[in-house]
Formats: C-alpha cells, structure tokens, sequence
C-alpha cells in the first residue's frame, strides 16, 4: 500500500456486539462520523439523524403494510443504525465494550474491547496534533493489536482464477522438480547474459535483480 | 446553398417532405443505433418508422425496460442482445442469487417477436424450462443463440437445442456454468443435425468433449469456421484439425492431460488446418510452443492467457508472429515481451495484458512484470491499438503522455495497477492522464485502477475535462476528497456508465455527481462512505431512477465483503425478484 502523503490518524470506538466485521472501512466510517457527532455536537442539537426519519423518507406514499418489509430490510444494511439507539443508556452500556480502529499514515490496527475513555483520550491527543504522541500510541497499535488487510483487494476475472488454480495444481503435480530447476538453470542463464557471465552471480541467482 | 433560409427550407423537408418510402430505404441504411437513437427523436412519424425497421437493439440492463415494452416498441426485431447481472459478477463480486433471471423475456420472445432469429444473453440465468419454451417457439427460425457467461441449464437442454434447431448457425456457451457436463450426447445431436453451422464456441466451460464427436461434427458441418471447445487432450484432436479444412478460430483443447505419461507426447508435426488464423491454447508449455512456430506468420489472433508460457517463451513466438492483430496475455509477458510485441506486431488492433499469478511459490517468471517500460515501447511501436486492457506493476505520467502521443486510434483503454510493489515510481499521475485523454480523441471507454494517491483530486478533475467522448468508466482507488468527482461530474458529457470501487467518496457525493453527469444511466460503486441509514444517497432519488443497494453476505469470510450501490434509469419500475442481499433503496416514484 502506498502510504498517502497526508497523515492521517483516525479512532473509533464501534460496539463489536453489533458491528460484527468492524473491519469494513464504510461502516467504521459510519460509527466514526456518528461517535464525533455524539462528543463533539454537546453544544447544541446537531447530532445524527434519527433512524425514524429514514424510514419514512424511503416508504413514501405507499402503502404502509407492504413497505414494512422493506423497512426492515433497508435497517439491516447499516449495521452501524444499531448505534443510534435512542435509548443513550442503552448505547453508553454497548460503547463501554467496543472496538477501536485506527487508519495511520496507510496503515490499519484494530484493538478489541478498547474502552470508551481511553478513546476519549486518544482522540483528543489526536486533536491536539502533537505528532510525537501519535506517533507513539501508532507503535504501540502496531504491537499490540491484529493489523487488518487492505479493505479492497484488486478483483480477479473468474475464468482467469480458474485456470491459474489449475495451472498451480498441476505444476506442483506433475514436476515439482524439473519446474525448479529450469527456474533455476534460466535464471542463471540470464545472469551470464545480464553481466557476460560472472561467476559469483551464478552461486546466488537472486543477486542479478 | 441558400443561407439561414435555405437550412430552414430543409429542415421543413427533412421532417415532413420525404415520402414513407425514400424514408424506409434510408433507414435501411443507417445501421448505427447512435444515429438510430437520433433520428427516432426527430418527431413522431420518423420514431413509427425507426421502431418498424429496427432490427437490432442491445438492452444493456434488463431491468431497464419490461419484454412488453420492447416489443411494442420494436415489433420487427431480428435480433436481440440482453445484459442483466452487474460486469462485477465476472469477478465474484455479485451474490449468485442477484436476479437477471431470462424467463421473463423468453416468455415474451416466444410468444411476440415473430422475426427474431438472433438472441445473444449475458450474463444471466436461463433455465431448462426457458429453453424448453424458446425452442418449441423459434426452432425453426434461430439462426444465431449465445449465452454469454449464463448459468442455470443443463446439456440435457443443448440436446434439445442442437436436435430441433436446423438452422443454428452460431451456438455460443463461452465461460457459462453448465450442468450435467460430462453428457456430451448434445454435440453428436448437432453434428447429426445440423449441417450449417458455422460457428460452436463452449471455450472456458467444464464440459466434457469427446474427440469422436467433435470430429464428427468437423466432418458433418461443413461451413464451421470457429470452434473453440473446454480442455480436450490435443493429441486426441488430431484427426478433428485433418478434417476441418475451413477452420479459421480454434480455442481450447489442452497440452497437459494428466492422464497420460509425458513421454508419450508427441507434438512433433502437429498438423493445423491451413486456414487457421485464429488460436487460444490451453495449457501450453515451452516443448509444445513450437507446434505454432510454422504457422506464426499466419496468426491473426493469439491467445495466451492460458498457457505456462515463461517470459522468454512468449518473446520467442511473438516474434514469429508478425501479422497479429490480437494479442491476448498474462503479465508474465514481461516489459520484454511487450519490447518484442512493439517491434514485430505492427499491425495490431487489440492487446490484453491480465493479471498473472502473483503468489509468492515463484510459479511464474521473475521477469514477468509490466511497467512503464513495456508501456512506452508498445504505445510507440503498435500505431493501430484500438483496445488495450493492461495490468502494470508500475507506471508513470511519461508513459500515459507516450499513450496520449502515439496511440490516438485507441477507443478502449484500461490499465489497472497490481499492488504487488510497496510504491511506485512516480506519483500522482494526473498530468500523465490529462495527456492521454487530450491525445485519445477516439476513447469510447476508459478504465484507471490504481492505488491511493496515485491519482488526486485535479487529476479527477482533468477526467471530466478531457473524456468528452467517453460513455463507460470504471475508477478504482481515485481522488482524495469528494471535491474530485464532483468537479469530474461537471465534465464527462457523455458518460452513460459508471464504475467506482474503493474510492471512498461520501454518498452525498455521489448523489450529487449523478444529478450532474447529464448523459449517466448506469452507476455501480463498491467502496464509498455510508452514512448513517443511507439518508444522503436519497438525495439521487427522482422518477425512473432505481437504486440497489448489494449488501455484503455476513457470513462470508471473504475480506472484500462490502456494501454495493446499483442504481440505474428503468421504464419498468422497481424490480420484484431481488433477494435478501439485495435491497432496493426507494419505492418507485
């Protein structure tokens, strides 16, 4: 992954109850967006909009009982709608209990049952842009936590898979050891070629690239 | 001419002053549906007689339209072409039970349509029963049937197919999943027949061929030109290639069979038929290679993708290879091989560099990479390049410029960047892809899949700016902000279909950009930032316009498990066989 110019340093706290794959960048964004929204929107009425509003923009004017189902459908896409629950009792119990990711200079770290204040805390720190105390707490996520893989891996054509997963069985069915040496006898061919043929690039093939 | 007066007079006899007939035979002649699209918008009658004469249309998404509907428009079809599943269902990225179901349709053509003699379906479900109900309709009349990357039949079914259909000129299964595939019955029934048939392509599907059959249907179909079979042992096909005199495209077989002892493989003096121009071999390897060196010059068409081929090996045939003008490879190709492309292969049209292996067994040459390198040699030596599709591991703007400089013929480019390589040389690429557009006058179709950062808010902007021709779009891991591709939705006058996967953009965003993408009818996204309940992509909402969301499966262990939007413009409103993982995202207004 090419690191973006810009640093970045993001935290969340997500309630792992709900989110169950937290790891999903839209959704952590989601909480993310929902939890600065619920801290930082204490000075007045800014925060989230309630789920009820949805639903009754994406009902229309239909007929009520038969966009029920579909309501439902529609709530169980946002996983992070569980964290708006009105009751804030309800969702203060879930968000002592939650998961913290942070996206670091294109990196990613992922802490289980990270407590509320502490991501309080880090947030804050973060806010401060005191750059040696983030660099900091990214060390010790990249020791202590499990690193995520890149969200998105590059799509494979189907029928192209297929064959490269049969081309892998049988090589390794049929030869595994001419398949090696030829490996190893062209790439000794190429290092003469390469470099008119100098003897210690022949011990250590690897050496020409 | 008469000035200002004159174009009045003749706009006033354009529309009303040319007889029913003149018009008819003209119509006859504009075969573009661009021009067709244009002229049926001129007024009433003009639209009466384009519906009436219209023989060919192409639905792009199924759902954009009822089988009804088309045929009241366009009663006089002969042929058909109907797309339903998203294109990412060819990389897995669509639930199997998504919809793009062919009943309703089939139901439709056999009952209406009475001239259709072509149907070409892709990518969509077709079961046993459709083809039961197809051909008791129009077995007497289908000249032409494909189902392109389709599932849900079986060869019981091809039986059936092959028995009644006397007419079938062209039969097309390329990459479908078929089951029942060991009964090969359905191609001695073609063989027995039919006896006009020019055309059998079931390359990329797991059935099961046997020689004899296939030999047979050589010796019965006289007029077969292309036949592109699944993996069939080469050295059992050599009576077919002695009697398939006529044969121009040959695809598949197999050099490997697993069965036999490698000893006992001979290929010296393979024999192909003197015609042959056409050739997509199957697991192919370093010894077998040289069974095309006598007819390299000939090869019009070379497929690669599916051999063992190394870097040096695909240097040596290309070389022999002189008259190709389709090229189609792995990246194990290498920057050599492209060098070896650009001096021999002047006259090609088409070239494809896919992804190769990249796991770390070492399977594939070390040599096999694609970089700017190879880019800038093919750009500068192959001046005929109209579609060129090409993985690289490394790029620069240099090589996009040395693209916008030489390859103005180009109308399809694609470049995806592999992230096998921590970095890359140089980035961001936006003045290298502003250089391209500006010189690509011709693209129809553009494709950049690069990496964070690698193409930043201004390049975006340039897209917009420069893609004035450029009707379908796939962007991966572009932009920085939402800034991007609202400044790239205020250009692109022509872009009908959109693609964006992993590009973060924010659903406002992306709401807004389809408001302004004025020509837009097609948008799918994987990747994007949701917000909460997804209130902000309401903000696309409007008559006609359904938006899908895909949600992920939440079993699926699979780590690219991300939400999808489709949305597109359909007359037939909101759709009723979506499944759970599928969830339309308004009522119909």
């Amino acid at each position: 992954m090419a690191g973006s110019s810009e640093q970045q340093l993001v935290a969340n706290a997500a309630a792992t109850t709900v989110a169950g794959n937290g790891s999903r960048f839209a959704v952590t964004c989601g909480l993310l967006r929902q939890y600065m929204k619920e801290h930082s929107g204490s000075n007045g009425g800014g925060g989230f909009l309630p789920a009820v509003t949805a639903m009754s923009l994406m009902t229309g004017g239909a007929d009520a009982e038969e966009e029920a189902p579909e309501v439902r459908k529609t709530m169980e896409l946002f996983p992070q709608q569980a964290g708006t629950l009105k009751d804030t009792q309800e969702r203060k119990e879930i968000t002592e209990k939650a998961q913290l990711t942070i996206f670091y200079g294109g990196s990613v770290v992922v802490f289980d049952d990270f407590p509320a204040e502490k991501a309080g805390e880090l947030m804050k720190l973060a806010g401060s842009r005191d750059s040696t105390a983030a660099a900091a707490v990214s060390d010790a996520g990249a020791a202590a936590g499990q690193p995520c893989l890149p969200d998105m891996p590059i799509a494979r054509k189907v029928s192209l898979q297929r064959f490269l997963e049969k081309r892998k069985n049988r090589i390794v069915v049929a030869e595994p050891l001419p398949e090696s040496e030829k490996k190893e006898a062209e790439s000794s061919k190429r290092a003469k070629k390469d470099d008119g043929g100098a003897s210690w690039l022949q011990v250590n093939p690897t050496l020409s690239l | 001419m008469g000035g200002e007066a004159g174009e009045r007079r003749l706009g006033r006899a354009m529309s009303f002053g040319i007889p029913d007939v003149a018009l008819g035979l003209v119509m006859g002649f504009v075969e573009d549906p661009w021009d067709r699209d244009a002229i049926s918008l001129v007024c009433r009658h003009w639209c009466r007689v384009d519906a009436l004469s219209r023989k060919h249309v192409t639905v792009a998404m199924a759902y954009s339209t009822t089988p009804d509907r088309l045929f009241r428009r366009f009663p006089c079809l002969e042929s058909l072409k109907l797309k339903a599943k998203p294109r990412a269902a060819m990389f897995n990225l669509i639930p199997e039970d998504w919809g793009g179901s062919a009943s309703p349709w089939i139901r439709q053509l056999s009952a209406s349509f009475h001239f259709l003699k072509a149907l070409h379906l892709r990518r969509m479900i077709v079961s046993d029963d459709d083809l039961d109900v197809l051909v008791r309709a129009k077995a007497h009349m289908l000249s032409s049937f494909k189902l392109d990357r389709c599932s849900g039949f079986s060869t019981s079914s091809l039986a059936l197919v092959a028995r009644t259909c006397k007419k079938l000129e062209t039969l097309f299964l390329e990459d479908s999943i078929i089951a029942e595939k060991e009964n090969d019955e359905w191609i001695r029934e073609l063989a027995t027949n039919n006896s006009v048939l020019e055309t059998l392509n079931f390359f990329l599907t797991d059935l099961r061929a046997s020689p004899a059959y296939l030999t047979l249907l050589v010796r019965n179909c006289r007029r077969l030109k292309v036949l592109k079979i699944s993996e069939c042992f080469m050295l059992d096909l050599v009576d077919l290639f002695r009697t398939a005199e006529i044969l121009q495209d040959f695809a598949g077989g197999s050099f490997d069979d697993q069965g036999q002892v490698e000893e006992s493989r001979n290929y010296e003096n393979y024999y192909f038929p003197p015609s042959l121009l056409r050739l997509s071999l199957l697991y192919m390897g370093t010894k077998e290679m040289q069974v095309l060196f006598p007819y390299g010059a000939a090869l019009k068409k070379l497929d690669l993708q599916f051999t063992f081929l190394s870097t040096e090996d695909h240097c040596q045939l290309v070389q022999r290879c002189p008259n190709l003008e389709i090229l189609e490879v792995r990246d194990v190709i290498g920057d050599r091989g492209l060098e070896v492309v650009a001096q021999t292969c002047k006259k090609l049209q088409r070239l494809r560099v896919e992804r190769g292996d990249d796991d770390q067994g070492g399977l594939e040459d070390e040599h096999g990479m694609v970089t700017q390198v190879g880019l800038m040699a093919v750009a500068q030596g192959c001046p005929h390049l109209e579609y060129w599709a090409v993985h690289v591991t490394d790029i620069t703007n240099a090589a996009l410029e040395a693209i916008g400089t030489y390859s103005s013929s180009l109308n399809d480019f694609r470049l995806v960047l592999l992230d096998r390589e921590a970095n890359i040389t140089e980035s961001p690429l936006d003045n290298g892809v502003r250089a391209l557009l500006r010189g690509c006058t011709k693209l129809r179709r553009f494709a950049f899949y690069v990496r964070p950062g690698a193409l930043s808010d201004v390049g975006l902007g340039y897209i917009g700016e420069f893609s004035k021709t450029i009707r379908y779009m796939l962007l991966g891991n572009v932009g920085e902000s939402d800034q991007g591709l609202l400044q790239l939705s205020t250009g692109c006058p022509s872009l009908q279909k959109l693609e964006l996967r992993g590009c973060f953009f924010s659903e406002r965003a992306l709401a807004v950009a389809v408001l302004q993408l004025k020509s837009l009818r097609y948008l799918w996204v994987q990747g994007y930032k949701a917000s909460p309940n997804g209130t902000d992509l309401m903000a696309m909402v409007r008559p006609f316009w359904n938006i899908e969301i895909i949600a992920p499966n939440q079993d699926e262990v699979c780590p690219d498990g991300q939400a999808q939007i489709l949305a597109y413009y359909s007359l037939a409103g909101m759709r009723s066989d979506y499944p759970h993982s599928v969830i339309p995202l308004y009522p119909s207004v």
